[in-house]
Protein backbone atom coordinates (compact mmCIF):
# COMPACT_ATOMS: atom_id res chain seq x y z
CA UNK A 1 0.00 0.00 0.00
CA UNK A 2 2.69 2.32 0.35
CA UNK A 3 4.20 2.17 -2.75
CA UNK A 4 2.00 4.52 -4.89
CA UNK A 5 1.28 5.06 -8.85
CA UNK A 6 3.27 7.00 -10.52
CA UNK A 7 1.96 10.13 -12.05
CA UNK A 8 3.08 12.70 -14.17
CA UNK A 9 1.29 15.43 -13.73
CA UNK A 10 0.86 17.61 -17.14
CA UNK A 11 2.92 20.82 -17.50
CA UNK A 12 3.45 20.45 -13.47
CA UNK A 13 7.09 20.91 -12.27
CA UNK A 14 6.68 17.76 -9.80
CA UNK A 15 6.36 14.43 -10.41
CA UNK A 16 5.92 11.33 -8.32
CA UNK A 17 8.77 9.16 -8.21
CA UNK A 18 7.73 5.02 -8.91
CA UNK A 19 9.43 3.90 -5.80
CA UNK A 20 11.68 1.88 -5.79
CA UNK A 21 11.58 1.68 -2.25
CA UNK A 22 12.47 -0.64 0.19
CA UNK A 23 11.50 -1.03 3.77
CA UNK A 24 14.67 -1.04 6.06
CA UNK A 25 12.33 -0.64 9.37
CA UNK A 26 9.91 -2.72 10.76
CA UNK A 27 6.17 -1.50 11.18
CA UNK A 28 3.55 -0.55 8.26
CA UNK A 29 4.27 2.29 6.00
CA UNK A 30 1.29 4.90 4.78
CA UNK A 31 0.93 7.37 2.26
CA UNK A 32 0.61 10.72 3.69
CA UNK A 33 -2.19 13.18 2.10
CA UNK A 34 -0.36 16.12 0.17
CA UNK A 35 -0.70 19.45 -0.77
CA UNK A 36 1.88 21.20 -3.64
CA UNK A 37 1.38 24.41 -4.88
CA UNK A 38 3.61 26.71 -6.89
CA UNK A 39 4.05 29.95 -6.55
CA UNK A 40 6.81 32.05 -9.16
CA UNK A 41 9.18 32.27 -6.39
CA UNK A 42 8.65 28.48 -4.45
CA UNK A 43 7.08 25.18 -4.33
CA UNK A 44 4.90 24.84 -1.36
CA UNK A 45 4.59 21.29 -0.02
CA UNK A 46 1.98 20.33 3.25
CA UNK A 47 1.84 17.13 4.47
CA UNK A 48 -0.55 15.19 6.95
CA UNK A 49 1.78 13.41 9.22
CA UNK A 50 -0.03 13.40 13.33
CA UNK A 51 1.93 11.46 15.61
CA UNK A 52 5.67 12.52 14.03
CA UNK A 53 8.13 14.58 15.99
CA UNK A 54 10.19 16.81 14.59
CA UNK A 55 13.03 14.26 15.59
CA UNK A 56 11.48 11.92 13.74
CA UNK A 57 10.98 13.38 10.33
CA UNK A 58 13.41 13.00 7.56
CA UNK A 59 13.26 15.01 4.40
CA UNK A 60 15.75 14.44 1.96
CA UNK A 61 16.67 15.98 -1.41
CA UNK A 62 18.99 14.91 -3.79
CA UNK A 63 19.63 15.26 -7.24
CA UNK A 64 16.17 16.61 -7.97
CA UNK A 65 14.34 13.32 -5.80
CA UNK A 66 12.73 14.77 -2.72
CA UNK A 67 12.16 12.19 -0.20
CA UNK A 68 9.60 12.52 2.99
CA UNK A 69 10.21 9.80 5.80
CA UNK A 70 8.14 10.53 9.14
CA UNK A 71 8.05 7.95 11.79
CA UNK A 72 5.68 8.04 13.98
CA UNK A 73 5.91 6.53 17.47
CA UNK A 74 3.02 4.68 19.65
CA UNK A 75 1.79 7.06 22.04
CA UNK A 76 0.57 3.65 23.64
CA UNK A 77 2.45 2.72 26.79
CA UNK A 78 2.45 -0.55 28.39
CA UNK A 79 -0.29 -2.53 30.21
CA UNK A 80 -2.99 -0.69 27.52
CA UNK A 81 -5.20 -3.21 25.71
CA UNK A 82 -7.55 -2.52 22.71
CA UNK A 83 -10.97 -1.53 23.04
CA UNK A 84 -11.18 -0.18 19.16
CA UNK A 85 -8.22 0.03 16.75
CA UNK A 86 -8.62 1.61 13.79
CA UNK A 87 -5.29 3.17 12.53
CA UNK A 88 -1.80 1.68 13.01
CA UNK A 89 1.16 3.42 13.74
CA UNK A 90 4.45 3.40 11.54
CA UNK A 91 5.97 5.50 8.39
CA UNK A 92 4.65 7.43 6.08
CA UNK A 93 6.68 8.00 3.18
CA UNK A 94 6.59 9.65 0.16
CA UNK A 95 8.70 10.30 -2.74
CA UNK A 96 8.99 13.28 -5.64
CA UNK A 97 11.01 14.68 -8.05
CA UNK A 98 11.17 18.21 -8.60
CA UNK A 99 12.35 19.35 -11.70
CA UNK A 100 12.89 23.03 -10.84
CA UNK A 101 15.91 23.70 -9.61
CA UNK A 102 15.62 24.39 -5.48
CA UNK A 103 17.87 26.62 -3.57
CA UNK A 104 18.73 23.65 -1.37
CA UNK A 105 19.93 26.45 1.29
CA UNK A 106 17.09 28.20 1.75
CA UNK A 107 15.09 25.17 2.45
CA UNK A 108 12.43 25.40 5.00
CA UNK A 109 10.45 22.54 7.31
CA UNK A 110 7.92 23.11 9.76
CA UNK A 111 6.00 20.69 11.49
CA UNK A 112 3.09 22.04 12.84
CA UNK A 113 0.22 20.11 14.35
CA UNK A 114 1.05 16.98 12.48
CA UNK A 115 1.16 18.64 9.26
CA UNK A 116 4.69 19.46 7.60
CA UNK A 117 4.76 22.23 5.49
CA UNK A 118 8.11 22.73 3.26
CA UNK A 119 9.12 25.82 1.62
CA UNK A 120 11.33 25.28 -1.40
CA UNK A 121 12.54 28.49 -2.77
CA UNK A 122 13.30 28.12 -6.70
CA UNK A 123 16.90 28.93 -7.16
CA UNK A 124 17.36 32.94 -8.63
CA UNK A 125 18.07 31.71 -12.66
CA UNK A 126 15.03 29.46 -12.58
CA UNK A 127 12.59 31.97 -11.49
CA UNK A 128 10.44 33.34 -14.68
CA UNK A 129 11.03 36.84 -15.79
CA UNK A 130 9.11 39.39 -17.49
CA UNK A 131 11.26 40.58 -20.50
CA UNK A 132 10.23 44.00 -21.27
CA UNK A 133 9.17 44.71 -24.99
CA UNK A 134 11.24 48.14 -26.16
CA UNK A 135 8.95 49.77 -28.84
CA UNK A 136 10.45 52.68 -30.89
CA UNK B 1 -22.22 17.20 7.96
CA UNK B 2 -22.35 14.23 10.57
CA UNK B 3 -19.90 12.21 8.86
CA UNK B 4 -19.92 8.88 11.48
CA UNK B 5 -21.43 8.32 14.43
CA UNK B 6 -20.96 4.99 15.86
CA UNK B 7 -22.55 3.12 19.13
CA UNK B 8 -21.33 -0.58 18.53
CA UNK B 9 -21.40 -3.20 21.26
CA UNK B 10 -17.92 -3.45 23.68
CA UNK B 11 -17.94 -7.00 21.71
CA UNK B 12 -18.01 -5.93 18.08
CA UNK B 13 -15.48 -3.12 19.19
CA UNK B 14 -13.25 -6.00 20.80
CA UNK B 15 -13.47 -8.07 17.33
CA UNK B 16 -12.70 -5.54 14.96
CA UNK B 17 -8.49 -5.11 16.21
CA UNK B 18 -7.62 -4.84 12.66
CA UNK B 19 -6.79 -2.26 10.25
CA UNK B 20 -9.84 -2.19 8.32
CA UNK B 21 -10.33 1.54 8.33
CA UNK B 22 -6.62 2.25 7.65
CA UNK B 23 -6.90 0.01 4.64
CA UNK B 24 -9.84 2.01 3.68
CA UNK B 25 -8.05 4.89 3.87
CA UNK B 26 -5.32 3.99 2.00
CA UNK B 27 -7.90 2.38 -0.79
CA UNK B 28 -9.80 5.54 -0.89
CA UNK B 29 -6.79 7.59 -1.37
CA UNK B 30 -5.44 5.59 -3.92
CA UNK B 31 -9.21 5.37 -5.75
CA UNK B 32 -8.57 9.44 -5.44
CA UNK B 33 -5.17 9.63 -6.96
CA UNK B 34 -6.70 7.61 -10.08
CA UNK B 35 -9.74 9.74 -10.46
CA UNK B 36 -8.43 12.95 -9.85
CA UNK B 37 -9.38 13.72 -6.29
CA UNK B 38 -12.79 13.32 -4.92
CA UNK B 39 -13.27 13.49 -0.96
CA UNK B 40 -11.57 10.77 0.77
CA UNK B 41 -11.90 11.15 3.85
CA UNK B 42 -15.76 12.05 3.44
CA UNK B 43 -16.27 8.49 2.87
CA UNK B 44 -14.12 6.45 5.73
CA UNK B 45 -14.66 7.02 8.90
CA UNK B 46 -12.75 10.11 10.13
CA UNK B 47 -10.99 10.92 12.02
CA UNK B 48 -9.17 7.51 12.47
CA UNK B 49 -9.66 6.63 16.46
CA UNK B 50 -8.04 4.31 18.67
CA UNK B 51 -9.37 3.20 21.94
CA UNK B 52 -7.18 1.46 24.85
CA UNK B 53 -7.85 0.16 28.37
CA UNK B 54 -6.40 -0.29 31.43
CA UNK B 55 -7.71 -1.27 34.97
CA UNK B 56 -7.57 2.48 35.86
CA UNK B 57 -8.73 4.25 32.33
CA UNK B 58 -9.50 4.16 29.24
CA UNK B 59 -7.46 6.52 26.46
CA UNK B 60 -8.99 7.66 23.57
CA UNK B 61 -6.26 8.78 20.75
CA UNK B 62 -7.74 10.25 17.19
CA UNK B 63 -5.79 11.77 14.54
CA UNK B 64 -6.31 14.64 13.69
CA UNK B 65 -3.51 16.55 11.30
CA UNK B 66 -4.06 20.46 11.15
CA UNK B 67 -6.88 21.09 13.57
CA UNK B 68 -6.31 23.59 16.31
CA UNK B 69 -7.19 23.29 20.01
CA UNK B 70 -9.50 26.07 19.33
CA UNK B 71 -11.33 24.15 16.62
CA UNK B 72 -12.02 21.39 18.48
CA UNK B 73 -14.65 20.57 20.93
CA UNK B 74 -14.96 17.63 23.63
CA UNK B 75 -17.99 16.78 25.54
CA UNK B 76 -19.39 13.78 27.68
CA UNK B 77 -22.60 12.57 29.14
CA UNK B 78 -23.13 9.25 30.32
CA UNK B 79 -20.98 6.71 28.99
CA UNK B 80 -20.06 8.74 25.99
CA UNK B 81 -17.74 10.83 24.57
CA UNK B 82 -18.05 13.35 21.91
CA UNK B 83 -15.40 14.87 19.25
CA UNK B 84 -16.31 17.98 17.47
CA UNK B 85 -14.11 19.92 15.22
CA UNK B 86 -13.30 21.45 11.86
CA UNK B 87 -10.23 20.74 10.26
CA UNK B 88 -9.42 23.89 7.54
CA UNK B 89 -6.99 23.61 4.55
CA UNK B 90 -5.39 26.73 2.86
CA UNK B 91 -7.99 28.15 0.28
CA UNK B 92 -7.03 28.16 -3.09
CA UNK B 93 -5.58 31.44 -4.36
CA UNK B 94 -5.35 32.93 -7.68
CA UNK B 95 -2.03 32.83 -9.62
CA UNK B 96 -0.89 29.65 -7.90
CA UNK B 97 -0.60 26.33 -9.49
CA UNK B 98 -1.66 23.08 -7.62
CA UNK B 99 -0.36 19.90 -8.41
CA UNK B 100 -1.50 17.80 -5.52
CA UNK B 101 -4.85 18.89 -3.78
CA UNK B 102 -5.36 15.85 -1.30
CA UNK B 103 -5.98 17.07 1.78
CA UNK B 104 -9.53 18.20 2.86
CA UNK B 105 -11.40 20.39 4.57
CA UNK B 106 -13.68 18.61 6.95
CA UNK B 107 -15.93 18.69 10.05
CA UNK B 108 -15.89 15.77 12.08
CA UNK B 109 -18.29 14.74 14.90
CA UNK B 110 -17.76 11.35 16.03
CA UNK B 111 -19.84 9.90 19.13
CA UNK B 112 -18.11 6.95 21.47
CA UNK B 113 -19.43 5.05 23.88
CA UNK B 114 -17.03 3.13 26.28
CA UNK B 115 -18.00 0.01 27.98
CA UNK B 116 -17.83 1.25 31.59
CA UNK B 117 -18.45 4.36 33.45
CA UNK B 118 -15.69 6.72 34.17
CA UNK B 119 -15.49 9.81 36.11
CA UNK B 120 -16.48 12.86 34.11
CA UNK B 121 -14.69 15.73 36.11
CA UNK B 122 -11.23 14.11 35.90
CA UNK B 123 -11.01 13.50 31.85
CA UNK B 124 -7.76 15.53 30.77
CA UNK B 125 -7.60 15.82 26.75
CA UNK B 126 -4.23 16.97 25.13
CA UNK B 127 -3.58 17.71 21.32
CA UNK B 128 0.25 16.81 20.83
CA UNK B 129 1.82 17.08 16.95
CA UNK B 130 -1.90 16.34 15.63
CA UNK B 131 -2.86 13.46 17.76
CA UNK B 132 -5.90 14.10 20.79
CA UNK B 133 -5.60 11.83 23.42
CA UNK B 134 -8.29 11.92 25.70
CA UNK B 135 -7.73 10.18 29.56
CA UNK B 136 -11.10 8.84 31.02
CA UNK B 137 -10.46 7.59 34.67
CA UNK B 138 -13.06 4.79 35.48
CA UNK B 139 -15.14 5.47 38.74
CA UNK B 140 -13.97 3.12 41.45
CA UNK B 141 -17.19 0.63 40.58
CA UNK B 142 -15.92 0.32 37.52
CA UNK B 143 -12.81 -0.81 38.07
CA UNK B 144 -11.75 -4.35 37.59
CA UNK B 145 -11.33 -6.68 40.81
CA UNK B 146 -10.22 -9.98 41.70
CA UNK B 147 -12.22 -12.04 43.89
CA UNK B 148 -10.09 -14.29 46.36
CA UNK B 149 -12.24 -17.65 46.55
CA UNK B 150 -11.63 -19.08 50.00
CA UNK B 151 -11.98 -22.97 50.83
Amino acid sequence: MANEMTHAIQGGNSVEVGDQFEQTRPGPFFTPAVDIFEKDEAITLLADMPGVKSDDLEIDLRENILTLNGRCESFEVEGETDVVREYETGTYHRRFTLSDTIDQDKIEAKLVDGVLRLELPKSEETRPRQIPVMSE
Amino acid sequence: MILTSFRPSVRRWEATINNFDRMRHEMEHLVDSIAGGTSGHLLGTFPATNITQTPDCFHIRTELPGVKISDLEISTVDRKVAVQGRRDVEPEENGVSYHRRERKPVEFNRNIELPSEFDREKVEASLTNGVLTITLPRVEAAKPRTIQVSN
